[in-house]
């Protein structure tokens, strides 16, 4: 059987974007060799040969669908992304690294009061989550109105598509230059550690050892991760 | 035109397989003494969701009748089969065998967000012993092996394995809530963190933290005997055992394996539960375990307990494990070829009729077109011979061999 359909592989599926970096630099430092994959290239799937690991990139917002479905073993993914859409998968371990906050922003000078009292105007809320802004509104008790964006989500205040935004933030730089505050911190985002249900079975050996060690990497340079 | 989303047109080679496959299972189902059983595709929803939890309500594809009814599509097989054991056939003799082969519908099924899909299944009806328990595993193992599927685990646990450990720690309720929800949802950061903050024995803790993976033969079972000591849990375990040694007189337990952390979507399930895995899929290719509370939901109250196997997943694990698992040998298909008059018409028909007979798949020429077209389209939809009636030979036909062209007269009388 050749490497391309060897169920012996342990398939890891990685998020390209801001997570790639902190990634690797995770699976070089318990010791795994990346091979070709340390440069962002066109090439989506590299391989280590002797440990028997497929390493896949993904977008970060299908990464779960590959580990839901078997096509990947393991995924490392944003907690915002499984926040925002159910996935049928195991979550074994809170990465660290990757860290950011769900926020609710609005323009500069803007109080939650000001924004959150209905005054017969119903607020309109820009996101790239429905579901979550839907979810912290429910709660809340307001009426809004989303409207589901794919980028640059700062803009939409801006030119008066939406009163506010709920959006991650990890310096704060972005909202700061389109003149946004934040209002409201909805949750904490960090990266997570996701496994396939049959997989957590079938390869539960190499999953928990490879957790471990991560595990183990993780609670001894914590400190250091949130600097990544 | 399109269709719904999450519906599929299937065409005649996807059918084919399908039907293989049905046949199949439905042989050994038959031969363990199941009877097929057909229930309405929708049903109201009031006796639906008796058998589904919350998640599985909200799945269900629902819609009003002209007498304003709710009405749901069956999101599985096992309520509706329950709904009639306890209202239509009490008084058949008891254990009744039942099995089906039917379409389910649920909103974005998990792979790949399909809407309609097929299972198989039994419900093995009036008995709760442990010998039951067991022939449906077995029955699960043997029609996965008949299927043709080769590499595959059946995993057993049981439902109050968990439900006893949860009942047994002492804190408030709301917190055993949270537990278990993160549980089912499958999130060990979050249940760390509950479990972090939960005033509970360390012991506990580390047991709720690792019993999702506890996984393996008979060792197992004596790893957790010496951990677990409320009542609820032992007796679990002591099924489980009981189940897994009739499993070993079957000789099966090279596909069976013990499993603690089984969780199972439905509600309605009260003691054994199985799911199969095969390395060729992420997800459970069948599933089941016994049910002895829903029938009375129903009426008679009446134990059971049964399963299901995904048909669309199990051809694509087949087709995964072996390409060719699922291309039979096709019967040898012939093409009647007349030259144009009444009678050769006639002479055409009768041999057709005849090779019919003799269970050969003979279809006839109606478009009137020149040999050479004829030929062409044998080639493209792999038919083996074609058969020229033509005016020159009475009592003989010609034979052409479509791959090679090769030609043979043959006698007819």
């Amino acid at each position: 059987m050749n490497r391309e359909n060897n169920t012996n592989y342990l398939v890891i599926a990685l998020s390209g974007g801001k997570l790639f970096k902190p990634s690797i630099q995770l699976f070089e430092r318990i010791g795994i060799d990346l091979k070709g994959g340390k440069e962002i290239s066109r090439k989506l799937t590299f391989f280590n040969e002797e440990e028997e690991i497929k390493f896949i990139i993904t977008r970060p917002k299908d990464n779960p669908t590959y580990v839901e479905c078997g096509a990947a073993d393991i995924g490392i993914v944003g907690e915002d992304v499984l926040l925002e859409e159910k996935k049928d998968v195991y979550r074994l371990l809170d990465l660290k690294f990757g860290r950011c906050k769900m926020v609710v922003a609005a323009l500069e000078g803007g109080k939650q009061e000001k924004y959150y009292k209905n005054n017969g105007h119903r607020l309109k809320v820009a996101t790239k989550y429905p579901h979550i802004a839907g979810e912290y509104f429910k709660k809340k008790g307001i009426y809004v109105e989303l409207i589901k964006l794919y980028g640059s989500v700062e803009l939409a205040p801006q030119v008066g598509l939406a009163d506010m935004i709920v959006d991650i933030v990890s310096t704060g730089r972005t909202l700061e230059e389109n003149k946004l505050t934040i209002i409201d911190e909805i949750i904490p985002i960090s990266a997570q550690l996701i496994v396939n249900r049959i997989s957590y079975k079938t390869k539960h050996k190499r999953v928990t050892s490879l957790s471990q060690d991560i595990k183990k990497f993780i609670s001894l340079e914590s400190d250091k991760i949130a600097e990544w | 035109m399109n269709i719904p989303k999450g519906l599929n047109d299937l065409l005649p080679g996807e059918v084919l397989k399908r039907r293989l496959l049905e046949n199949r299972i439905s042989k050994i189902f038959t031969q363990w003494g199941y009877q097929e059983i057909i229930t309405p595709t929708f049903e109201f929803y009031e006796t639906l969701a008796k058998g589904a939890g919350s998640m599985m309500q909200k799945e269900m594809i629902k819609f009003f009748d002209r007498e304003g009814n709710i009405i749901a599509f069956r999101p599985e097989m096992t309520t509706s089969i329950a709904r009639v054991a306890s209202t239509k056939m009490q008084l058949e003799p008891k254990p009744s065998r039942l099995y089906y082969i039917g379409n389910v519908f649920r909103y974005d099924d998990k792979v790949g967000n399909q809407r309609e899909f097929c299972q198989a299944g039994v419900e093995l009806i009036g008995v709760n012993s442990k010998e039951a328990d067991a022939e449906v595993i077995a029955l699960a193992v043997e029609s996965l092996k008949n299927s043709g599927l080769r590499k595959f685990i059946i995993d057993i646990g049981h439902i109050n394995l968990f439900n006893g450990i949860m009942q047994s720690i002492k804190i408030e309720e709301k917190r055993k809530q949270e537990i278990k929800e993160a549980i089912l949802n499958k999130n060990f950061v979050l249940l760390e963190k509950i479990l972090y903050f939960s005033d509970i024995k360390d012991e506990e803790k580390e047991f709720i933290l690792k019993m999702p993976t506890l996984r393996g033969k008979e060792e197992v079972l004596e790893e957790v005997e010496k951990i677990i000591n409320n009542e609820l849990s032992m007796s679990a375990l002591k099924e489980i055992r009981g189940v897994y040694n009739l499993l070993r007189n079957y000789k099966l337990e090279e596909y069976i394996l013990i499993d603690l952390g089984i969780i199972r979507d439905f509600d309605y399930y009260t003691g054994i539960i199985f799911e199969g895995y095969t390395d060729y899929l992420g997800f459970p290719v069948c599933g089941g375990g016994r049910y002895d509370n829903l029938c009375s939901k129903f009426g008679e109250n009446i134990p059971s307990t049964g399963f299901a196997i995904g048909l669309e997943r199990l051809i694509m694990a087949l087709e995964r494990e072996d390409i060719n698992s699922l291309n039979l040998e096709r019967t040898e298909q012939y093409l009647l070829y007349y030259q144009n008059n009444e009678d050769n018409f006639k002479k055409a028909l009768v041999v057709a009729k005849d090779l019919r007979k003799k269970g050969l798949i003979v279809e006839l020429e109606v478009g009137k077109r020149k040999f050479t077209e004829v030929l062409k389209y044998a080639r493209s939809k792999g038919i083996k011979y074609i058969l020229i009636v033509d005016d020159k030979r009475l009592n003989k036909i010609k034979r052409v061999e479509v791959v090679s062209e090769k030609e043979e007269i043959i006698n007819y009388e």
